[in-house]
């Protein structure tokens, strides 16, 4: 794009520019207000339908209220406990999933024998739902903190050793020949060429295993915790505590919206070469 | 011993794919070359002949089906070849910069980081690229690009140099001020360079011999002389009878089948095959 203005003349770069802008600006904001406006219809309904009775505000309360809950654990401090509970199990299994996922793709995903061998085993291994697996994990680890967490890494862990196996077997040989006549050691090898350049297949994976982190920690606690945002959820549910459990929930979207939105400024950053491309 | 003031030493070397189980395609048949120390050897042949499969094995990134190749008296089968490479594909690395990339063997090897940025400022000069050391190589039309390898195969100032039709996609200004480059490190340096092109008059006025290959399978159906003593200038050459000689030679060599397609007065028309 740059190099196509540089080569106009200089009046007529400035009209194009100033084109440029001004259909630019406009369509961004028109944009974002059409994006916006159906969650915000989606709220607004979900403070009204309660008040104006077309569903029974003891079952779902207004949305006010639910914020009114929420400004009072925060008041209390009682959310916080909820929350460093929840982000330590996420997080812990995010991390460790990541940190595994990636060194075994990487290993599994550069050897041709290995991975001819073990793609069908990981394969279904993928494909067996994590939940199901609970109560495996309650018999094998008890019902503590290493089943939580186990059962939040065995979510996240497969599509990232996925897309790394995949990533790392499509990195463009060239790339790779390029490098070893430069003299690169096998470690240079992994770390300056192979894993870069399957970063774009991996970094899919990431942001797949980020919302199953949430979604593999809500099932968690609500299966038996003593803290957590999933935990506050069926505990508020179970007391009759309406507000509360609605207030629950929406922390844990809030946490997802975050998180995904991290992730993609994170993708972004990462493979900016491509979008520039 | 007798082998060691070659640098590169080719012995029956046959190369076959073998596509999917199905019967092996011998792309190279008995290749037998020897190289000295500081010789700069032009490959020319038609496309599909194998001049690329021939670099990979002299740059050790695979080995011969069968035959023996030797760098410096080592052979590629169990040492690892350290050469300054420029691939037909470019092979950049697409997330790294343009400064970032001509710097990769240097930062290999943990050179300081001052001394590779003077590194690349003067290999992007040598070949224009100074004011686009911060783009992306998706960034480059396919010129820039190969411009950007041959800088990068540069940085490291190998002594050998394998470089698979370098200029092809340059406008023939900046490929006539990068032949000069290359004839003035040829000349000053006691590289070894093994070069493949498709432009005869190319080979005779780089090299010191031009080996010209034959397809199916590829193999060398001449080596031939370039009868014309170095330093050499560019200029000079297109209008030296002895270039003029040997480029006509070469292209009757290679046109040997369409004997009627043989060259006029003009060179440059039949020059390029
Ligand atoms: N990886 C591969 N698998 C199977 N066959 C291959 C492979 N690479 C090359 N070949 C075959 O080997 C032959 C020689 O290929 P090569 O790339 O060496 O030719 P070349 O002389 O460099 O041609 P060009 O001038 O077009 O670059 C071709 O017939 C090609 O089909
Ligand atoms: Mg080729």
């Amino acid at each position: 794009m740059e190099a196509v203005v540089h080569d106009l003349p200089a009046e007529s770069r400035g009209i194009a520019s100033s084109l440029r802008g001004a259909l630019g600006r406009h369509p961004v904001a028109v944009r974002a207000v059409c994006s916006a406006a159906p969650v915000v219809a989606f709220l607004l309904f979900w403070e009204a339908a309660p008040r104006v009775g077309l569903v029974d505000p003891i079952i779902i309360p207004p949305l006010s209220s639910d914020a009114q809950a929420i400004a009072a654990m925060v008041k209390s401090g009682a959310i916080f406990g909820h929350l460093a509970a929840s982000l330590g199990r996420a997080s812990l299994g995010f991390v460790l999933s990541l940190v595994v996922g990636i060194a075994l793709g990487i290993l599994i995903g550069w050897n041709e024998r290995i991975r001819a061998t073990l793609n069908p085993l990981l394969t279904l291994f993928a494909q067996t739902s994590p939940i199901a697996l609970f109560p495996f994990f309650i018999v094998v680890f008890g019902v503590g903190e290493v089943s939580k967490v186990g059962i939040i890494f065995w979510g996240c862990v497969w599509p990232i050793l996925l897309n790394t196996i995949s990533g790392v077997s499509h990195v463009d040989p060239l790339l790779v020949k390029a490098a070893r006549t430069m003299g690169a050691t096998g470690g240079q090898m992994i770390r300056r060429v192979v894993f870069p350049a399957a970063l774009p297949e991996i970094f899919p994976g990431i942001k797949i295993s980020a919302s199953y982190a949430i979604l593999m920690l809500c099932a968690a606690e609500m299966l038996g915790a003593k803290a957590g945002l999933g935990y506050l959820v069926s505990y508020s549910q179970h007391v009759f505590q309406n507000a509360n459990m609605y207030a629950a929930i929406l922390l844990i979207a809030g946490l997802g919206v975050l998180v995904n939105w991290l992730l993609l400024k994170a993708e972004r950053h990462v493979c900016r070469y491509r979008l520039s491309a | 011993m007798e082998e060691k003031k070659w640098k590169i030493v080719l012995s029956n070397v046959c190369r076959d794919y073998d596509d999917g189980g199905e019967e092996a395609v011998n792309v190279l048949n008995r290749l037998n070359l020897h190289i000295r120390e500081g010789e700069f050897l032009a490959i020319v042949g038609p496309s599909g002949c194998g001049k690329s499969t021939l670099l990979d094995l002299l740059a050790g990134l695979s080995v011969p089906t069968s035959g023996e190749i030797l760098v410096d008296g080592q052979s590629t089968r169990e040492t690892s070849v350290r050469c300054g490479m420029v691939q037909q594909g470019y092979a950049l690395f697409p997330w790294l910069t343009v400064r970032e990339n001509v710097e990769f063997p240097l930062s290999l090897r943990d050179v300081p980081v001052e001394e590779r940025r003077r590194v690349s400022d003067r290999e992007l000069r040598k070949v224009f690229m100074e004011g686009y050391a911060d783009h992306y190589p998706s960034e480059l039309s396919g010129g820039m690009r190969q411009r950007v390898a041959i800088a990068r195969a540069l940085a490291s100032d190998p002594s050998f140099l394998l470089m698979d039709e370098p200029f092809a996609a340059l406008d023939p200004e900046t490929r006539e001020t990068l032949q000069d480059e290359l004839l003035h490190i040829a000349n000053t340096a006691d590289k070894t360079i093994v070069f493949v092109t498709h432009d005869v008059f190319e080979a005779a006025a780089l090299a010191d011999r031009v080996a010209v290959m034959t397809a199916n399978p590829g193999t060398f159906r001449e080596i031939v002389d370039v009868p014309v003593p170095r330093p050499r200038k560019i200029a000079t050459l297109r209008t030296l009878p002895e270039i003029r000689e040997t480029t006509r030679y070469i292209a009757r060599l290679i046109h040997r089948d369409q004997p009627d397609a043989t060259p006029g007065e003009n060179i440059s028309d039949a020059a390029v095959i």
